[in-house]
């Protein structure tokens, strides 16, 4: 046995030699021998730069087209002469490779259309520290005159973009569509229930609701004879939630700021009055009884077999399985009151997504980069990438609107066609959100405007501003929060379902202070403090 | 020649009515849920999630399997699969025969530190991330050697196949050869490979099946989408469904592809299964054959 | 170790034999070495080169400092893992889950491969080995998808199934009580035929001499299968569960995330989704790392013990 332990540590002895062969971390990037700096780059006008440049770009790839066959991709190399070596893992993994690039500093020149749950705040503050990820506020005020005109136009952007040591490490996503301000995908009633019992107003309070759910239940409002509807379903209320808590005063199942005061939801009396309710529309089985066990194709059959009158989904067909024409019949839930909240709240998207373009320490023409994205930013440029050039998707008529042309053969929708001409078909791409000018719309997109704009516009409030932690903030709060998300998710279903009674509330309360909540609620005042500064 | 047949008692006779109704009561279990998963690759996905769809297929529909058919990339991971794992598990198996052989020699001195040597990385793991960078400063990132080097040889899969040379193999069969001047490559090639039919059947199953079914590795080390296995294309159209079409931040284009690969993957789920594993389960019934050599050892014993 | 002292003229003579024996045997075997170079090259090059990551777990891993750069905390994230409010919830629940496992798990493949064993060469025989085999290959989405529906209170087979008998349908997915055994169930449904390939390849290797002469002695099959199939494959048995031992903490996270709801929670967080969801705040590469320490230390000191108590108690061991 002695011998034997001789000879593996002569062998680890051997290996910690070849460790330090093992750990460089040295710069491998590919664009690194030529081209050193000064290659002239345009301020205005194309091409960007007059001598072609290669970078590398990396971004989730949604497995339809290879980024370097897209037309959109192709006709703007010709324009700007930059061409790319385009890396896109799976969406569905990318996160994984990002992690690996920057752990292994084996990282391309841009990464594109991460979007903050790839490339996440404390990833951007991380990194920007590091120097891996550059700095961008200059290069914007230099480089990218439509960006910066958005900016000027709304300050938010820059106060949402800017982390805590000043600078800007990560440009956005900036939602101009008529959808932006929804914080998730909103209820929906199911149109023909409604007509079938003769409902000719929304509920507008909580009692109301209560009742209309209750008529759903007994009153076979699908004609079918049985006794088989649902009135309210869910998955693990992951959706339903937010428009619910809203009606007892609360914008978020976390952190939350009313008037400057930064709190936490879960441990308040009015999440105990949400609880309540959820919990008498379970004993009363008008929440569905397998809302916490069901998956979403489960709910989706439900409500193709038209036994669900309330649910959410990003749009009502989706769920209902019925032609989008049809989706016009099945209103958006109006936002409801209680004694707990008698003015009308609903929780808003603050229409933007962060961690959607940075550029890396390796990226050899940072000012191109720039000029290169922020044409994604100007009109001309985002209808461009959103649409493709002229002749695929649309063609313009004479008086200047857009004709759209249909899918070619062997295309299932127009969409999946679009998604083989421009990269900003399934991922948050850097650039302006926004409507086609000229570009005829649908009687389901008007009907989606008018509800919102009724619905949702008048009463939203951004539950939290996005703002950034420091590291050390950072850290501490996820520590914290695994915990405390982990427990309240736990606690909320067994409250609702009835497994742990009410009257247990309080020992509820005291487990959440004993997570350290306190001082997760005082790092994100102070975050918050930091923003309203700006 | 049956001698079974000739000496069957009536206790024996039991036992084997024992052992049919329990083999046919295991059959009968686990062919329900695959009868349910081809029922349901040419069944309406509505009548499927909606449970209506129990047994037998319900509004027939062969859409599943025509996307299926046309989907370039699919065919394109089903060569490149292929080709993985008939190279990949050739490399496989000129690593673990002749180190598992070496190591069931008890004359084989340093047996027991090589033995230790390889265990011990089952519990001192470096990471992903050292790992990735061997990879890289191989110079296997982007290359199909990516897909076979790293897992050249699986500890499992020694210690298997060390076990069966050691209760298989006749000993003093090494001893017979040396005298009659044999080296240990004549020995092995000649004499042990042809008496190891059945763990060469189970190795080359295991580790293809290993790399019919991994994306891991062609996850992290391929860039290159020609390149790709199936079962990375697969899990690129199917694993989005699990993502909600209604999560935080989520902006209308993202609802709207979300919601569209979740229609496609409720179409082909069942039928891209179908179509994946076809090959590889039609493989087993052609490899049992060898697993009843046993005849040929007790013959040279003699 | 200690032996009796022999005559004092011998003592150096022993090793001296000793060691030309060794040397001997070394010589004479050199192709051995041939055999296994390449395997230890393999698991230089792959498995001990990047052992140097494995300090993560003491430092504050920051990648642009790279492994050497980083910062040593210590044991910090081994406190942090120990203080967590759930620790000991997933220590539980991940022992309970993999021990009831190997429990089910281990026996099932064992009696099923000694039963298609007496069954010779029939089509039937092919078809059973064939048909449990199948399900190996069934990806883990399309599994818990399919273990939901069967299990759904309301449309599911099997609780149709309960109702016809006059039973009150059982909600599996929503009690934590019935986890662990739908998730260790649906696992042997999985595995079991894939795990009697090993088996039958062992029982390959039974003498059929041996069991000529039991039968003229008058042996049942029954007694055949005890006193000449099992001795056969106990080598196989016991390296196989010394091996399972020696991978206890270890459990792919996939599956048991799809099945996961915030009711059954409390029986299905286990370490592996512990990790997960930690990657998902922030990819914490320094924690994982020191969780996987952590395992690996449990996982070790099975292995060597269950290694121990094998090499006192049979002739099999893993070294």
């Amino acid at each position: 046995m002695k011998k034997l332990l001789l000879s593996f540590s002569m062998v680890l002895v051997l290996l910690s030699v070849l460790v330090a062969c093992g750990d460089d971390t040295s710069d491998v990037n590919g664009t690194s021998e030529e081209t050193n700096g000064e290659v002239a780059v345009h301020k205005e006008g194309f091409p960007i730069v007059d001598e072609e440049i290669k970078l590398s770009l990396m971004a989730p790839g949604v497995g339809i087209e290879d980024w370097k066959n897209m037309v959109t991709l192709k006709r703007y190399s010709e324009m700007t002469n930059m061409t790319f070596e385009y890396i896109t893992p799976p969406v569905s993994d990318f996160q994984t490779r990002l992690n690996l690039a920057f752990a292994s500093q084996d990282l391309p020149d841009i990464i594109l259309g991460a979007g903050t749950g790839n490339l996440t705040p404390g990833m951007e503050v991380d990194y920007g520290r590091q120097g891996v990820l550059l700095p961008l506020n200059d290069l914007i005020d230099e480089y990218a005159p439509n960006l910066k005109a958005l900016m000027d136009e709304n300050p938010e952007i820059a106060r949402s973009v800017t982390t805590p040591d000043g600078n800007i490490y990560s440009l956005p996503f900036i939602n101009n569509h008529p959808t932006a301000v929804w914080a998730r995908g909103p209820l929906w009633y199911r149109g023909e229930w409604l007509e079938n019992l003769g409902v000719e107003e929304l509920p507008k309070t909580v009692d109301e609701f209560y009742d209309l759910l209750v008529r759903f239940r007994d009153e076979d409002p699908n004609n079918s004879g049985q006794d088989d509807t649902i009135p309210l379903t869910d998955v693990q209320m992951n959706s339903s939630r937010a428009w619910l808590m809203a009606a007892f005063g609360m914008k978020e199942w976390g952190i939350e700021e009313h008037d400057g005061e930064v709190r936490y939801a879960p441990m308040t009396d009015n999440y105990k009055a949400y609880l309540e309710f959820m919990n008498k529309l379970y004993d009363e089985k008008l929440l569905d009884p397998e809302t916490f066990s069901q998956a979403d194709e489960q709910k989706k059959a439900k409500g193709q077999e038209n036994r669900i009158g309330l649910f959410p989904d990003w749009f009502s067909f989706f769920t209902t399985g019925q032609p989008e024409e049809e989706a016009v019949k099945d209103p958006m839930f109006f936002p409801l009151t209680s004694e707990w909240s008698q003015d009308r709240v609903v929780p808003a998207n603050p229409g933007m997504v962060r961690g959607t373009f940075s550029l890396t320490k390796y990226n050899e023409h940072p000012e191109a980069s720039m000029r290169w994205i922020d044409y994604w930013y100007s009109t001309e440029g985002r209808d461009f990438f959103d649409k493709g050039p002229e002749g695929y998707l649309w063609e313009a008529n004479e008086d200047g609107t857009r004709n759209p042309l249909p899918a070619p053969e062997g295309f299932e929708s127009p969409e999946e066609y679009r998604a083989t001409l421009t990269p900003t078909y399934g991922i948050t791409p850097p650039m302006l959100g926004d409507l086609v000018e000229g570009e005829p719309r649908s009687d389901f997109d008007l009907f989606i405007q008018a509800e919102t704009e009724e619905k949702i516009t008048p009463f939203s409030e951004t539950p939290f501003p996005l703002v950034y932690l420091t590291d050390d903030e950072q850290r501490t709060v996820n520590t914290i929060q695994q915990d405390l998300s982990s427990y309240i998710e736990q606690m909320e279903a067994r409250f609702i379902t009835g497994v742990e009674p009410l009257s247990n509330w309080d020992d509820y309360v005291s487990t959440i202070k004993s997570m350290n909540v306190e001082e997760y609620i005082n790092i994100h005042q102070e975050a918050y403090d930091r923003w309203a500064q700006n | 020649m049956d001698l079974n047949k000739i000496n069957e008692t009536k206790a024996d006779k039991v036992f084997m009515g024992f052992v049919y109704v329990a083999l046919t009561f295991a059959l009968l279990i686990v062919l329900y849920p695959l009868i349910y998963i081809i029922s349901a690759s040419i069944s309406d996905p509505a009548a499927v999630n909606s449970g209506e769809m129990w047994l037998w297929p319900k509004d027939i529909t062969f859409e599943g399997y025509r996307i299926i058919l046309q989907n370039d990339a699919i065919w394109r991971g089903y060569m490149m699969t292929i080709f993985y794992t008939v190279f990949g598990t050739f490399i496989n198996l000129i690593f673990t025969l002749p180190t598992a052989y070496a190591l069931s020699r008890k004359d084989f001195y340093g047996r027991r530190f090589f033995t230790l040597m390889f265990v011990l990385t089952m519990f001192i793991d470096g990471g992903l991330i050292p790992t990735y960078l061997v990879v890289r400063n191989l110079g296997l990132i982007d290359t199909v050697w990516a897909m076979v080097l790293p897992n050249a040889v699986a500890l499992w899969n020694i210690i298997i196949t060390r076990v069966f040379f050691q209760s298989t193999i006749p000993r003093g069969l090494e001893e017979a050869a040396t005298i009659d001047g044999a080296s240990n490559f004549k020995l092995f090639v000649k004499i042990i490979i042809p008496l190891s039919a059945p763990i060469i059947a189970v190795m080359a199953l295991f580790y293809g099946v290993g790399h019919w079914n991994s994306y891991f590795n062609a996850l992290i080390y391929l860039a290159d989408r020609s390149l790709y296995p199936l079962q990375l294309v697969l899990r690129e159209i199917l694993v989005l469904q699990e993502m909600s079409s209604n999560s935080v931040s989520m902006t209308g284009g993202m609802a709207e592809f979300i919601h569209s690969q979740q229609q496609l993957a409720a179409i082909i789920k069942y039928g891209v299964m179908i179509v994946s594993t076809l090959p590889i389960i039609v493989v087993y019934p052609f490899l049992q054959k060898y697993f009843v050599k046993g005849v040929m050892i007790g013959s040279i014993k003699e | 170790m200690k032996q009796q002292a022999p005559p004092i003229s011998h003592v150096q003579d022993i090793p001296r034999v000793r060691t030309k024996k060794k040397n001997r045997k070394i010589i004479q075997n050199w192709q051995l070495y041939l055999f296994i170079l390449p395997t230890v090259l393999y698991f230089i090059i792959f498995k001990y080169i990047p052992m140097y990551g494995i300090q993560i777990a003491f430092k504050d891993y920051v990648p642009s400092l790279g492994f050497a750069g980083s910062e040593w905390v210590g044991f910090d994230h081994f406190i942090r893992f120990f203080n967590s409010y759930y620790f000991w919830d997933l220590i539980k629940n991940t022992l309970g889950i993999s021990v009831y496992e190997l429990a089910v798990g281990f026996p099932l493949p064992i009696i099923l491969a000694l039963l298609l064993n007496e069954v010779k060469d029939s089509a039937y025989k092919r078809t059973v080995q064939t048909v449990t085999y199948a399900p190996h290959f069934i990806s883990v989405v399309v599994i818990a998808g399919m273990i939901i529906a069967f299990l759904s209170p309301t449309t599911g087979i099997i609780n149709s199934f309960i109702q016809l008998l006059g039973f009150e349908p059982i909600p599996f997915m929503s009690d934590p009580k019935w986890f662990k055994t739908v998730y260790v169930f649906s696992g042997v449904w999985q595995s079991t035929g894939w795990g009697t390939i090993i088996y039958l390849s062992a029982l390959s290797g039974v003498d059929p001499q041996q069991h000529e002469a039991a039968i003229i002695d008058g042996a049942t099959r029954l007694q055949r299968i005890l006193y000449i199939n099992i001795p056969t494959i106990i080598p196989t048995m016991t390296i196989l569960l010394i091996m399972n031992l020696g991978n206890i903490m270890a459990m792919g996270f996939e599956k048991i995330l799809l099945l996961q709801n915030p009711l059954n929670k409390s029986a299905s967080n286990v370490i592996a989704t512990f990790v997960y969801e930690a990657g998902l705040l922030d990819a914490q590469y320094s924690f994982a790392a020191a969780i996987g320490l952590f395992n690996a230390v449990i996982n070790a000191i099975l292995l060597i013990t269950v290694n121990h108590i094998a090499k006192k108690t049979s002739e099999t061991s893993l070294w």
